[in-house]
Parts: C-alpha cells; structure tokens; sequence
C-alpha cells in the first residue's frame, strides 16, 4: 500500500508542508504531489480552479481522481453528487467541512489545499491565518498528511504568520 | 484592429472578457485549453495573448516557454492567484508583459490591456 508519508516525510510519522512554489509552476508541482499520493484517498480543497477543472487536469496528466474528495470554493455551481461548494469568505465553514471529510474517510488519506494565498482576496490575512491554524490541528489530530500550496504574496505577511503551523516550509524555484 | 488571443477553460469567464474585450474595441479568439490555444497562437498573428495559470493539459507558463521566443506577440496571466509584485516584476524579466489578478472590473481589464497594447 502506498504510504504518503513516503513524500510528505519521516516514515509513519504525520507531516505537514506548506510549499511556496513559483505561480507559474503551481499546476506542475499540485499535478507533482497528487501522482505521489495517487492510491491514498484524498481531500481536496480548490480554492483557485474548479472542481471540474482541477479533475481535467489531473485525468489528463494520467491521475485517477477516483479517491479524491473535493471541496470546491471557486463556483457553487454542482457538477457532481460528492463534491462540496463552500463560499471563500465562509472559512469556518470551510475548516468543519474539512474536519467532517476527515472523520468520514476512514484509513490513511491526505489533505490538499491549493494556492492558500488566493483566501486574501476574499478575507484578511489575520482570519486566513486562523483558518489555516484550525485546518493544520483538525489534520494533526487525525494524523492526516497536509499539503498547502502558496505562491509567494504580497510582501508576504500571511506567509509569515502561517509559517509555523506547518511542520516544514519548502520554497521551490 | 488589434487582436487578442484568450486561453482560458471556463467558458463563462472566457465569454465575459472577450465581451468586455470586444466592446473596447479589440478583435478576441478564444482557447478553451493549451492545444487549441498553441495551434491558434502559432496560426493567428496575435497581438496580445492572455494565459490562464490553470489549464487542463498544460499551463499557462508551459504554453508561454513553448511559444514565447517564436509567436511575436505580448504575453500576459490572467488569474485568480495573488502574487507578490517582485514575482511579477520577475515573470517580465521572462518576457511577460503584466500579471492581471482576478477578479478584475471591465475598467480595470481593460486599462491593462490598453496599458499593455500601446
């Protein structure tokens, strides 16, 4: 059985990683990460690309996304039974969708949630780090495998003040 | 007529730009994903093309490496992704000539567009 703690870190030890990735490398290094814990179930939270979207691109780089949950924040237009739609100003909403996923998937599984930096446009950076705080302890608690996308932001403040909520930090070029 | 080329894969976002696009005045062809937006960049004499990051075979960066040096054109992205303004200073050192964050007014767009089509 694949073990996703082979990417995220130390062998059957819980991890969680905030990867600043380059903007223009974003979908290569999610597409990256998502073929390595392909087997594993997964909770997806879409914050910049539909649901459908993410899907597309995912299935056309050779990715089953049959194990994938999505939570879609971009449309809450419904394409799919199982996919959730949940407002990018609602982020408490948001965090207990995630913590319901996580207690309904049972098993080893992973959380994604991509480009975190785009949650500015629609909250302030205090309430988005509050979010992510609340999202790494519900993952902790579950021992689930987190990986958070940002591009660099502005000056950078959210970063700074999400920094320690994450095991690692991986700046990649 | 200047001419743009939009690659974009959500049809209401692409239709809504190339609306307002329109009624500034520009001529817009649209790509619903990287294939057709190469094979459109390469045959079409562009004067401008817009990128999203995001798209279902390849991204937007890749379409802009494949084509950037060969298709004489400007180049922007158009996302939803905030970036910090030295990352973007650094994708116009690359040859990108504006980072356009969604969401955006019709105004905003287009005083981008304009600013980059002078």
């Amino acid at each position: 059985m694949p073990r996703s703690t082979a990417y995220l870190g130390e062998k059957d030890k819980m991890t969680s990683i905030l990867l600043i990735t380059p903007v223009e490398k974003l979908q290569s290094d999610i597409i990256d990460v998502i073929r390595k814990l392909q087997g594993i179930p997964g909770i997806y939270v879409s914050l910049n690309k539909t649901q459908k979207s993410i899907e597309e691109i995912l299935q056309k780089s050779s990715i089953s996304t049959d194990k994938l949950f999505f939570i879609d924040c971009v449309t809450s237009e419904q394409t799919r039974d199982d996919v959730l739609h949940i407002s990018p100003v609602e982020l408490e909403l948001l965090a207990e969708a995630v913590g319901a996923f996580i207690k309904e998937i049972k098993g080893e599984k992973y959380l994604v949630i991509d480009a975190i930096s785009t949650l500015l446009i629609y909250n302030n950076d205090n309430k988005v780090a509050r979010f992510v705080k609340r999202i790494t302890e519900l993952a902790s608690e579950s021992n689930v495998n987190t990986v958070a996308f940002s591009p660099a932001t502005k000056g950078e403040e959210l970063l700074n003040k999400i920094f320690n909520f994450f095991d690692s930090v991986e700046r990649r070029q | 007529m200047k001419k743009i080329l939009y690659v974009e894969d959500s049809r209401d976002t692409a239709e809504a730009v190339k609306i307002f696009l329109e009624n500034a005045g520009y001529e817009v062809e649209l790509a619903f994903d990287g294939a057709e937006g190469l094979k459109k960049a390469r045959e079409g004499h562009h004067d401008l093309i817009l990128l999203d990051i995001m798209l279902p075979d390849m991204s937007g960066w890749d379409i802009f490496e494949k084509i950037g040096k060969k298709v004489k054109a400007k180049y922007a992205f158009l996302s939803a992704i905030p970036v910090s303004t030295e990352r973007i200073a650094e994708l116009q050192k690359s040859g990108v000539s504006d980072y356009i964050m969604k969401p955006f007014t019709k105004a905003d767009l287009i005083a981008k567009v304009n600013s980059i089509l002078r």
